[in-house]
């Protein structure tokens, strides 16, 4: 049984994600009166590229060839090592706070680099616009997962999502300003308004296209998938973190099944607010972004500061 | 204790100890390289050859923690809880600036230079935590920061040398230090580039490599600061751990500019096509060091048992339960449960991970695929180094944000055909630069003050033996007048 449970935490996010690329973009379609792809459209994308042939910038060193592996694989194992919808997983090797945030910071790493590798101008400022953001996001993505952890009392993610402390009325008020903050993070580490346009690729402003604009075939199919599962692992942090109820607490299948039934419409509510946000705002210019993530880090320091 | 009897806290006067904490602060921070008395560092480490400038960070500078930790720790205990907090400040402080400094440098060794500096910081906060918790008596706590604090010392030893023999060969080859004119290294260079961006995913606290491990330490300390402590004590700790969240994500920032600029790209000048691999014997230093870097990381269990070790040295830790432990697969665990992590589980899922991706992707999926060489898309346009980004212009928007504290500037000069009709232009120059702060509101001040007081001071010399002489009989008056 725990395998099979194993199995289903280990696909579950790239298994998902390309669904959620396709419904926020249904969505978004239908708030502009257009029909839109189908919602599996992403799959159908992913496949596409999988067999298609490459080109390769001759610029391009290991780092570049390499870097789609090793950001996909980061994602995965990110995936598998945060509560999705059971919580008495407990992993104690990688389910860490730290651990999370700073192996997601090697898929970063590694696509800043790739950006930067065949040395066209709008790689390099994209990483460097993409390192500024996360370098600024930190704060207040390791403090608003610190705030749930100190209420919890371990920074044990797992142990978080399973502690029940949402029910207790008086961490109310910290865990509301932690959301409001994280909710800022997800935004800027996944590349969505008002941080990036994720539909465009437009030389001024682009972020993350800017740096996978070298890529093709089976490398790009990898890097698109790789930020549709970030896009599920910072939903999941929100879902399961701030609003744990449902997790499957204990091993049996209905809890399991339970679980796994909540986790989705979990997802699907983030990703309908998520489109909604995406039609109702404009991306702001790049120097009001530094604010945004600044009040994301204030929010949370004050959470932190009134918990007691 | 030996000489340091006169410190005995029975005999000895809360005054004197307070000067002596201060100035053992300015002094051996000035060694060690905190803000704002950090300033030499920078300048002596260009100066210096690279493998020099790795032993000054390495170690050297190092001397500097070595003696803070023995006065304020052991010689000049029971101390005060002002103390320790005005090192975790001043810790953060020199984290976060080192760092942001750091990445407006684009001479190779001055950068590595200030992250020293970013790396002192993140030190004293661990030192800094453990003066804290023993003033408030939680010696198992402050056991706990003083070994992320020495885990961090020995940590950023390795990356730090291993950075600055990498440097140091890059800077062989291409003969300079200047960012701008590297480019492309990994071509030419392909070892020293991957020993190069082992220290820098080291220095960026990126597990599995030791640099996470320590980092992470000191952040279980600071957190279990916000937990345990009240009012003014429990916000300087949230703002240290929120210092040391922003640096470690400008550290990557900074690292990601260094890698890209000196190895990724096209050359950016002639020298870097005639840059040769280093010769093995340097390669098996560099190569040695960075097998380091990942063994503390895989085995960071066993040296926090034996720093700890180390730690229950000191007298005031000799009876002090510890809050680390580590159980089987180098799992540390902190405070019964509060974290835990294990840094060869880290490894293997990473290592698994990735291959897996890769044989399924290259393999299994569409292998007959077949891969075209091609030119960077172009615009249609010649592609010349000028097209890409350079050091200067990928920190440029963190410079910006910053720029209250950073105070950049801009200069702009221009030379005319004509000195008289300014139509024509014959080269046109922009300098940007970082306004230097400490010299111009610490040192050049005090540097004034000292000159008018020594100008004052001349007036009593004339030159005339009379007067000397009444000096001396003035000043055996006043001696005696004390003795007796």
């Amino acid at each position: 049984m725990n395998i099979i449970i194993w199995i289903i935490q280990l696909i579950f996010v790239p298994l998902v994600s390309p669904f959620c690329v396709g419904f926020i973009r249904k969505i978004k379609a239908k708030m502009q009166n257009r029909q839109g792809a189908s919602v599996f459209q992403p799959y159908k994308d992913l496949w596409k590229l999988l067999h298609k042939d490459e080109v390769i910038s001759k610029d391009a060193s290991w780092i570049f060839k390499y870097a789609p592996f090793i950001i996909f694989a980061v994602t995965i194992i990110v995936g598998a090592s945060i509560p999705l919808f059971a919580s008495f997983l407990n992993n104690k090797l990688t389910g860490d706070l730290l651990v999370i945030v700073y192996t997601l910071s090697i898929g970063t790493f590694f696509l800043a680099l790739a950006g930067m590798d065949t040395g066209s101008g709008f790689g390099g400022f994209g990483s460097s616009r993409e390192m500024t953001i996360s370098a600024l996001a930190e704060g207040g993505f390791i403090f608003s997962l610190l705030t749930v952890a100190l209420i919890a009392g371990t920074t044990n993610l797992f142990l978080i999502s399973g502690s029940g402390m949402f029910a207790n009325s008086q961490y109310f008020l910290p865990i509301s300003l932690a959301f409001a903050g994280f909710l800022i993070i997800l935004l800027a580490e996944t590349a969505r308004f008002p941080f990036d346009n994720p539909a465009t690729h437009f030389e001024l402003t682009m972020i993350h296209e800017a740096m996978i604009l070298e890529y093709s075939g089976k490398k790009l199919a990898l890097m698109e998938w790789a930020s549709a599962n970030k896009l599920v692992i910072f939903i999941a942090l929100a879902a399961n973190l701030f609003f744990p109820f449902g997790i499957a607490q204990s091993p049996s299948s209905t809890a399991v099944c339970i679980g796994i039934a909540i986790f989705v419409v979990k997802i699907l509510v983030f990703c309908l607010g998520i489109a909604a946000l995406e039609s109702c705002i404009a991306k702001f210019r790049f120097f009001r972004l530094p604010d945004l993530l600044m009040i994301s880090f204030i929010l949370n320091a004050i959470a932190i500061g009134i918990i007691h | 204790m030996g000489d340091f009897y006169i410190l005995d806290p029975s005999t000895s006067s809360g005054r004197l100890r307070r000067i002596i904490f201060v100035l053992a602060l300015i002094g051996f921070g000035t060694k060690a390289g905190i803000i704002p008395f950090h300033i030499w560092l920078p300048a002596a480490h260009p100066a210096a050859p690279s493998h020099v400038s790795a032993l000054m960070s390495g170690v050297m500078i190092k001397a500097g923690i070595y003696m803070m930790i023995r006065i304020f720790l052991d010689i000049l205990q029971p101390a005060p809880v002002w103390w320790g907090l005005t090192i975790i400040v001043i810790g953060a402080v020199s984290a976060l600036l080192g760092v942001l400094y750091a990445l407006t440098e684009h001479d190779i060794k001055k950068l590595l230079a200030y992250h020293s500096i970013e790396n002192i910081g993140i030190i004293l906060l661990g030192v800094g935590s453990a003066l804290t918790f023993y003033s408030l008596n939680m010696p198992s706590l402050a056991l706990l920061s003083l070994v992320a604090a020495l885990f961090h010392t020995l940590n950023h030893a390795i990356f730090k040398s291993l950075l600055f023999l990498s440097a140091g060969s890059v800077i062989n080859e291409v003969h300079t230090r200047n960012m701008e004119e590297y480019g492309g290294l990994i071509k030419y260079m392909p070892q020293t580039a991957l020993f190069f961006l082992i220290g820098s995913m080291a220095i960026s606290a990126l597990p599995p490599f030791n640099g996470f491990f320590s980092e992470w330490l000191t952040f279980q300390s600071l957190f279990m600061g916000i937990l345990r402590l009240q009012s003014y004590s429990q916000w300087v700790f949230i703002i240290a751990a929120g210092s040391l969240a922003f640096t470690g994500g400008l550290a990557l920032a900074c690292f990601v500019k260094a890698f890209g600029i000196i190895f990724l790209g096209r050359p950016r000048s002639s020298e870097v096509v005639h840059a040769k691999e280093s010769s093995s014997f340097m390669q098996i230093g560099m190569g040695s060091l960075a097998a380091l870097s990942l063994l503390f990381g895989i085995f960071s269990g066993y040296m926090v048992i034996l720093l700890e070790k180390i730690g229950k040295s000191f007298t005031i830790f000799q009876n002090t339960g510890s809050l680390v432990s580590v159980f089987s697969g180098q799992n540390i665990n902190i405070a019964n449960g509060f974290s835990s992590a294990s840094a060869p589980a880290i490894f293997a899922l990473l290592f698994i991970t990735i291959l897996l991706v890769l044989f399924v992707i290259r393999y299994l999926v569409n292998k007959n695929q077949t891969i075209k060489i091609g030119a960077t898309w172009d615009c249609g346009t010649d592609l010349t180094p000028r097209m890409e980004i350079t050091a200067m212009g990928f920190a440029q928007s963190i410079v910006t944000i910053f720029k209250s504290i950073l105070k950049p500037s801009i200069q702009h000069e221009t030379e005319y055909h004509d000195a008289e009709s300014r139509y024509i232009m014959k080269s046109k120059s922009v300098i940007f630069g970082v306004g230097d702060i400490y010299h111009s509101y610490l040192y050049r001040p005090m540097h004034k003050i000292i000159n008018v007081l020594s100008t004052r001071a001349k007036n009593i010399q004339s030159g005339n033996i009379n007067t000397y002489i009444s000096y001396i009989f003035i000043a055996l008056v006043i001696a005696l007048l004390f003795v007796l």
